[in-house]
């Protein structure tokens, strides 16, 4: 099994994680440059030109999202009952596409570095918080305070997980989001036990920007 | 069931065509000016400030692919199957999200006149000849070229045939969409053959901008 990705956390950070906890054995393949440009050309691994891109027995799965859920099908991390996997997909989908995009346009498209702190500041006074607000009622009301749906890992949780690695526990953006999660407890202390789960996993993480 | 979004196609298009497909009880509630100030401001009917919501047996259903996913299930159109699920995913990831919403931002969201025919003349050039292209070899490649997986209904071909309302049959952009339309032979065919299932329903569509 190979993930395939940028040298990033990004997309495909909840499907390293899912993988790491599942103690599936997988290559985490990082693509640069050369390797990159080899790999977007070949229409049968790359059939959409982007990563992340999962490989299994010969197949390749494109779409960082489909690949999640197909790994969360597979390893038990997207529940069979109807109801329990809407909130799955709801708070997936809030962290993917409402939360993590604004986060990921002001880090890379801001045209200086003065437009970029001046684009973060205002997600830490406006973003960052509704999204933490969310997060905090959703675990609030959940029957665990310990995942974020039901009583054990699901995608959700690898998504948020990756969030958290990305943009909360961050070396460039740690000073200015923890303080933060001081008025979410819940989440903090969901934050803190989630990662004591891939200590290890997380000690060794490469370095990366986003 | 009630389903609230805007007067427009946009992301509730794919959930109104399902419904309407699985012969299901519904209302479809249009939440414009005044009704929308109330709904939004309603933080148990409209959990993140945002439709579509889906209001189902009391209960509020929020995001817009999660709520798709979720119909899909309740009324049979998510495989089962892991492999032919990952499809299901793979393919309504690419057309909500790669095709459909790349256009929304790129062209819709633009405010400047100029810059908006300068976007959307590119996306002609590149943009949809790309996706027509994706989209006709998985209809070459499956076994019938009537659906985009397996031979009935699943939750991509709603999510396609919310994009020839959208766009390919759309009054202001019809002219543009039918002649690239032709290099795609499976797909104009999928496109005759889905929406003849959807006359009535297309009859008796409402003029929207998008």
């Amino acid at each position: 099994m190979k993930v395939y990705y940028f040298d990033l956390y990004g997309r495909a950070e909840p499907i390293r994680l899912l993988l790491t906890h599942a103690k599936a054995e997988f290559e985490d393949v990082r693509l640069t440059g050369e390797s990159w440009q080899e790999f977007k050309a070949d229409s049968e691994k790359c059939k959409y030109g982007q990563v992340p891109v999962f490989e299994k027995d010969g197949k390749f799965y494109p779409q960082g999202g489909a690949i999640l859920r197909y790994l969360g099908g597979v390893h038990g991390y997207y529940p069979e009952d109807v109801e329990a996997r809407f909130t799955v997909d709801e708070i997936t989908n809030l962290l993917d596409s409402d939360f993590l995009p604004k986060i990921g346009e002001t880090i890379f498209y801001s045209k200086s570095d003065e437009e970029r702190k001046e684009g973060f500041a205002k997600l830490v006074e406006e973003h960052y918080p509704k999204f933490f607000g969310f997060l905090e009622k959703q675990l609030t009301s959940n029957s665990s305070q310990e995942f974020m749906v039901g009583d054990s890992y699901t995608i959700a949780d690898f998504v948020a997980i990756a969030a958290y690695i990305s943009h909360v526990q961050h070396p460039h953006r740690k000073d200015q989001i923890e303080p933060l999660l001081d008025t979410t407890p819940t989440l903090k202390a969901y934050f803190d036990t989630r990662a004591a789960d891939f200590k290890d996993y997380i000690n060794n993480l490469p370095e990366c920007s986003i | 069931m009630k389903f609230y979004y805007f007067d427009v196609y946009g992301r509730g298009e794919p959930v109104r065509l399902l419904l309407t497909h699985a012969k299901a009880e519904w209302e479809d509630v249009r939440v414009t000016g005044p009704t929308w100030q109330e709904f939004k401001a309603d933080k148990d009917k409209c959990k993140y400030g945002q439709i579509p919501v889906l209001e189902r047996d009391g209960k509020y259903y929020s995001q817009s692919l999660a709520i798709l996913r979720y119909v899909s299930g309740l009324h049979g159109y998510y495989p089962e199957d892991l492999e032919l699920r990952f499809q299901a995913d793979e393919l309504t990831d690419l057309i909500a999200e790669d095709f459909a919403m790349t256009i929304i931002k790129k062209v819709f969201f633009v405010k400047d006149e100029e810059e908006k025919k300068q976007e959307w003349n590119k996306l002609l050039e590149e943009h949809f000849p790309k996706h027509f292209g994706f989209l006709e070899e998985q209809l070459k490649g499956n076994s019938s070229h009537e659906f985009l997986i397996g031979d009935s209904y699943t939750m991509p071909d709603f999510v396609l045939l919310s994009t020839y309302i959208s766009h390919i049959n759309h009054p202001n952009r019809k002219d543009d969409l039918q002649p690239i339309l032709e290099n795609y032979p499976l797909l104009k065919a999928y496109y005759e053959a889905r929406t003849a299932d959807f006359k009535d329903y297309l009859d008796n569509l409402p003029e929207c901008s998008g």
